[in-house]
């Protein structure tokens, strides 16, 4: 090194490096040296403890007056007998620790009071003293070769003092471990901080080239990264400023190791994304507790992402297995909930509610299709945010009808009467799907809801690419049936439904239905009102049945069930309003009785059919039986035709 | 019981060096530096000069030389010690006349091995 060279900053480096392994066994030596203390009682042993205290201060002043003499300006004659007197110094000092250490040990023996302690302490003595010569031999040995082409030189040596080190100390601590990429162009500092956390269970990979560890980084990342600063090709400066532009990169602890105590690079660092910075020489004991820290933070955070991730994908799921007929609150309540998100299956008491529009497909037939969409996504429009605002599930749109659950998948003990009231609302909301239909020049429509409530199996149903969220069980089929009862504007809601009602319901009237599959009877109510908190009432259409001017012949058959009997019956409509009329006949009708019907004289289609259902028993006139038929499918064109055979 | 003379400046070397060696039975005797090791070498000739090479006022070849070539001590046995483990410490010492050799920090064991060999030439 001439004398108009500064010492590099990677020489600082080194030399820092080398200071902080020569010193650390020095610094153990001092520690067991105060253990010692406190096991030995004979004075002459605690004056020679003394010396190997002060021994141990001598060498300590030796190493630091060693180093600083290398970066001095001396010619080699010069650097040759300070290297000669240093080491002469420091074998002696380092003699003397030895050498006292066994007079300790061979006087205890003597006096016969080595305890075992006092043993291991001054076995500990001996091999931190013999590691440090070793350490200085090597050293020494490599600098008589020493000259202007040192740095390689120093490396080598650098890297035996490290092998030696490493071969002497077969100590291991378990840590959390973890995958580390040491960066550094500096073959020794590299290797030493890769020994230390070898050292320490953790799986080193290493890099001279920052250009190189991004590489490394993109292919594999590692949980942590130990990154110099000043590197030829990339700097750590800018490897952080690259890692920080990729998502994931940046999730990933970068400490900078840097020679500089340099407070603006270490800003710097930091703000460009380092979670740390050390400055050189690293001591081992910080290091580890550093590198422990970061990792475990690092476990966290990828348990963190994990757990978003999950969260993410359940979100994703639900959404895929709902659709979008299920509110967001609906979503997050399911996703915060933990028995709610028992989308396997299982059995629950739910509330289902089926709804249909009277006639659809017979309007369907009717309308163009353009039209028939435009009717249906109007009333679907109007309907789903009430039925999500009843904290309902939409879980199926089938053709014109609509199957919703209330009370799962997130569990409620009020699914009955929300159901109830929900579906009330939904019957007032026809009023606003009505008005917008005559807006457009389309038919109005009435629509008939069931409510029922029982235990089903609700959950995932399907196939791992189309699954749904879905219910199964006789209670949905008997739903459908009660459905089937309905006229428009009706809500019929069976007695489990009403059994588990708090709130007051309005029945307009009851009955007794029986169903296919279905043993017992059931007992459904035509509700029209429910009471506190809903306080909903159908508005009774009392609109005044109205004798036909001419009354009008019909022949019917009766359906049962999907089959039209053959028998053609005689009847005659009297009176009619909107969407009911009476039926005069000598046939004896009982209640929801289902007829096909074909008006004599109707001058629209042969094809067309009238559906109605019997859905009141009137008093017999003329020795013939009267009855309400409600007009449940009817074309357009019949029901115009019927209300203009009314008086007026 | 032989008689060992210590040459050493570096007073915790002596101190261990002559202790350890009180305690395997020699009969020691200690000098600080090389002028006062050839004056008690010539003064109580001892069995055996353990000496030092790197000794103020007068250094451990110097001595040795000094002892070897005055015919009334050049019989003594000298071993040099030295903390420059280097070969080229052990010729140096060997040319000043020097009977062996060994390193600081002493390893006692393999010191008395060598102390022992000189002594039985002797005898």
């Amino acid at each position: 090194m001439n004398s108009a060279q500064k010492i590099s900053r990677r020489d600082s480096a080194r030399l820092d490096l080398l200071r902080q392994e020569l010193i650390s066994p020095v610094l153990s030596i001092e520690g067991h040296a105060e253990l010692l203390r406190e096991q030995i009682k004979d004075e002459d042993c605690l004056t020679d403890l003394n010396r190997i205290v002060s021994a141990a201060a001598l060498t300590r002043k030796l190493v630091d007056e060693m180093l600083a003499a290398e970066t001095q300006d001396l010619d080699e004659k010069e650097r040759d007998s300070e290297r000669s007197r240093f080491k002469h110094d420091l074998r002696n000092s380092v003699g003397a620790i030895s050498g006292y250490s066994e007079i300790i040990l061979e006087e205890l023996e003597d006096l016969d009071d080595l305890s075992e302690d006092a043993r291991t302490y001054l076995d500990h003595q001996l091999a931190d003293s013999t590691k440090l010569l070793q350490m200085l031999d090597t050293l020494f040995q490599a600098e008589r070769e020493f000259g202007e082409d040192s740095e390689s030189e120093l490396d080598v040596d650098i890297h035996s003092v490290f092998d030696s080190f490493e071969r002497s100390d077969n100590e291991t601590t378990e840590a959390i471990s973890g995958r580390i990429l040491v960066v550094d162009d500096n073959d020794s500092n590299r290797n030493l901080l890769a020994h230390q956390l070898r050292r320490q269970g953790h799986d080193i990979s290493t890099s001279p080239s920052g250009r190189q560890a991004l590489e490394m980084i993109r292919e594999a990342a590692p949980d942590l990264i130990l990154l110099d600063l000043f590197m030829p090709d990339m700097n750590g400066f800018d490897v952080l400023r690259e890692m920080h532009k990729d998502e994931v990169l940046r999730a990933v602890p970068v400490i900078i190791i840097t020679g500089l105590s340099d407070k603006e690079a270490a800003v710097k660092c930091i703000e460009a994304g380092a979670f740390d910075l050390l400055i050189k020489p690293v001591s081992p004991a910080l290091l580890d507790a550093r590198v422990s820290f970061c990792l475990e933070r690092k476990a966290w955070h990828d348990k963190e992402q994990a757990y978003q991730q999950e969260l993410e994908k359940s979100y994703t799921f639900i959404r895929k297995v709902f659709g979008r007929y299920l509110s967001d609150e609906v979503v997050q309540q399911i996703l915060e909930s933990d028995e709610g998100m028992q989308m396997g299956g299982g059995k629950q008491q739910v509330t289902i509610m089926m709804t249909d529009i009277r006639g659809f497909s017979m309007l369907s037939q009717e309308l163009d299709p353009q039209d028939c969409v435009k009717m249906l996504n109007n009333y679907f429009g109007v309907m789903t945010p009430l039925i999500q605002k009843y904290d309902g599930v939409i879980d199926e749109f089938l053709g014109d009808a609509i199957l919703a659950i209330f009370g799962a998948p997130v569990k409620s003990d009020e699914h009955a009467q929300q159901a109830v009231a929900c579906a009330l609302e939904m019957q007032q909301a026809m009023v606003e799907v009505n008005h917008n239909n005559l807006e457009w020049g389309l038919p109005t429509i009435e629509m008939g809801i069931a409510v029922n409530t029982g235990e089903v199996v609700v959950g995932n149903i399907g196939s791992e690419t189309r699954s749904k969220y879905g219910v199964v069980g006789h209670h949905v089929n008997l739903t459908a049936r009660i459905e089937s009862f309905t006229v428009g504007g009706q809500v019929m809601a069976s007695e489990y439904t009403v059994a588990e009602l708090d709130a007051e319901v309005t029945v307009a009237h009851s009955m007794k239905v029986e169903a296919k599959g279905i043993k017992e009877p059931v007992r459904i109510h035509d509700i029209v009102g429910i009471g506190a908190p809903y306080n909903l009432a159908l508005a009774t259409d009392e609109q005044q049945v109205q004798s036909l001017s001419n009354e009008l012949p019909v022949l019917f058959n009766l359906l049962t069930g999907k089959a039209i009997a053959d028998e053609l019956i005689d009847g005659v409509l009297v009176a009619a309003a909107e969407g009911i009329a009476h039926l005069a006949t000598v046939a004896e009708l009982s209640m929801l009785t289902n007829l096909r019907m074909k008006i004599t004289g109707y001058p629209g289609s042969e094809d067309d059919q009238t559906f109605s259902k019997v859905t009141g028993i009137l008093e017999s006139k003329n020795g013939k039986n009267h009855y309400v038929i409600t007009l449940t499918s009817t074309p357009f064109a019949a029901r115009e035709y019927i209300r203009s055979q009314t008086l007026n | 019981m032989a008689k060992l003379l210590i040459v050493e400046d570096n007073e915790m070397n002596r101190d261990m060096l002559s202790r350890r060696l009180k305690r395997k039975g020699y009969e020691i005797e200690v000098a600080v530096d090389g002028q006062q090791g050839v004056e008690m070498a010539t003064a109580s000739m001892p069995d055996l000069v353990l000496m030092d090479m790197s000794l103020p006022i007068k250094d451990g070849w110097t001595a040795t030389r000094e002892l070897k070539a005055n015919p009334a001590t050049s019989s003594l046995k000298v071993i040099a010690l030295t903390a420059h483990a280097m070969d080229g410490d052990r010729q140096k010492a060997m040319k000043a006349g020097c009977d062996d050799y060994d390193t600081k920090p002493i390893d006692l064991k393999r010191l008395l091995g060598k102390i022992e060999a000189q002594l039985k030439q002797t005898s």
